[in-house]
């Protein structure tokens, strides 16, 4: 049962889109995978606001005002003891500068199909998320300072890639608190001729349940690119993009098997720079509802 | 529960909003004739991995019309949003608009790259300015300049 809810808490935490569409590898991971027919399901709502941006070649800049809003829903499902079903979808993103109008659509569908190698002293799990790209790829947002300018804030990057995952969790017997650590690789595709980098993903997660009821959590991770892109191609869609990120995140039940949760998650330099980032701390709450199978009620 | 997710998810597509706009600037579509009489030109200088290339000029074509012309190597990230031609007073960008911006003349948005021509206005003289600026105006960051010599 432990498990079960760690392994829950994992997964429900953090879950924020920063800018655009180069941050997935912002999704918790665990080596834990559901009971069969156990359910977990959430709603969050996330907010970011940036005006420094990191070039390429990780100049700082002080730009225009650029704010992301996005309304994600979260699912997981155990189809069996060892292999659960996981979506990721955006239902909304909002994009918008401060010197344009705000333009929003539908994002890119996550779906990931997750086996559970070890389970017993070792859960290790291994995971395949192929990114459907059925999200809004171009939506120009107009000017509101001049007739002529737009600028391009699509709410899905129009590419097809597939995120792997290695994880690994420990937990300790009567102690609540767990452990996690994982490695991701992205291999990436193309849109409209331009090919993006692949990506490498890492990251590592504590948690511990405070008076038997809430749930706390610290996160580190890093996103690096396996090419060095020297060139905007398309920075709207995360080429080239690099980062660490740390979050802070807390979940409290509020009413039988519904729980809020609550994330903090920013960006620094120290596993890797920050390049091709708008870099803030984005703030997400949200609540999520757990469907436990009868034999384990 | 259903219908309070539904109010939910409703409010937050009222999130759409918009802002009036400001003066517009008048863009003069007309391309030079004949040929071209070069007065200054400068090479551009990238600017935050924009990737921008190829040469500017000032010239003058047949009928004695003021033109900025880029030469077939010009590029520049084009891909994600409108990319505006000033003609500048230094290289870096300074606009003033209480001022009615004394240091910038925008002359249009470039949509290609290769060979671009943007009509000078009729009346203004060009002699004050010794900067093409490329700026990315929904971002507020320059993408490239070139210095007319």
């Amino acid at each position: 049962m432990m498990l079960t809810q760690k392994g829950s808490l994992v997964r429900i935490l953090g879950i924020g889109l920063s800018f655009l569409l180069c941050c997935n590898a912002g999704f918790a991971q665990s080596g834990w995978t559901k009971e069969k027919r156990e359910g977990f399901y959430q709603l969050s709502f996330n907010r970011f606001s940036s005006s420094d941006y990191f070039t390429l070649g990780g100049e700082k800049l002080s730009t225009n005002t650029f704010t992301q809003n996005s309304l994600v829903f979260y699912g997981e499902y155990g189809l069996t003891e060892r292999f659960s079903l996981i979506a990721n979808w955006p239902l909304q993103i909002w994009n918008g500068f401060n010197t344009t109008e705000t333009v929003s659509g539908l994002g890119d569908l996550r779906l990931e199909f997750k086996h559970a190698l070890l389970k017993k002293y070792l859960p290790l799990a291994i995971s395949v998320a192929p990114e459907i790209p059925i999200g809004r790829a171009n939506n120009f947002a107009q000017s509101t300072q001049n007739d002529f300018e737009s600028i391009n804030l699509p709410s899905g990057d129009g590419e097809f890639n597939v995120w792997t995952t290695l994880s690994t969790s420990f937990a300790i017997p009567n102690t609540p608190l767990y452990g996690s650590i994982f490695g991701s690789y992205n291999f990436r595709t193309s849109y409209e001729d331009v090919s993006f980098s692949d990506q490498i993903a890492i990251g590592l997660e504590v948690g511990y349940q405070i008076a038997g009821k809430i749930w706390v959590n610290g996160r580190l991770q890093g996103l690096n690119s396996v090419d060095d892109v020297l060139v905007a191609t398309d920075f709207v869609r995360g080429d080239g993009t690099e980062y660490t990120s740390y979050s802070f995140g807390a979940s409290v039940p509020v009413y039988q098997d519904f729980h809020l949760s609550l994330n903090y998650r920013n960006y620094a330099d120290f596993i890797y720079s920050r390049r091709n980032l708008y870099s803030a701390g984005t703030f997400s709450i949200g609540i999520y509802y757990q469907v436990k199978p009868k034999s384990n009620e | 529960m259903k219908k309070g997710m539904l109010l939910f998810y409703i409010a937050f597509l009222g999130l759409v909003s918009c802002t009036d706009d400001n003066d517009p600037v008048v863009i003069d579509p007309t391309q030079p004739t004949g040929s071209l009489n070069v007065l200054r030109s400068g090479t551009f200088v990238d600017q935050n991995n924009a990737g921008s290339t190829g040469n500017a000029s000032l010239v003058t074509d047949s009928q004695g019309k003021e033109f900025l012309g880029f030469n077939e190597a010009f590029n520049t990230a084009l891909a994600t949003g409108t990319v505006t031609v000033f003609l500048s007073t230094s290289m870096e960008f300074m606009p003033d608009p209480a001022n009615g911006n004394p240091n910038l003349l925008p002359l249009g948005p470039v949509r290609m790259a290769g060979e671009n021509f943007f009509a000078i206005p009729a009346g203004m003289s060009t002699s004050k300015y010794t900067h093409v600026i490329l700026w990315c105006g929904s971002v507020g960051v320059p993408f490239g300049y070139a210095n007319l010599n």
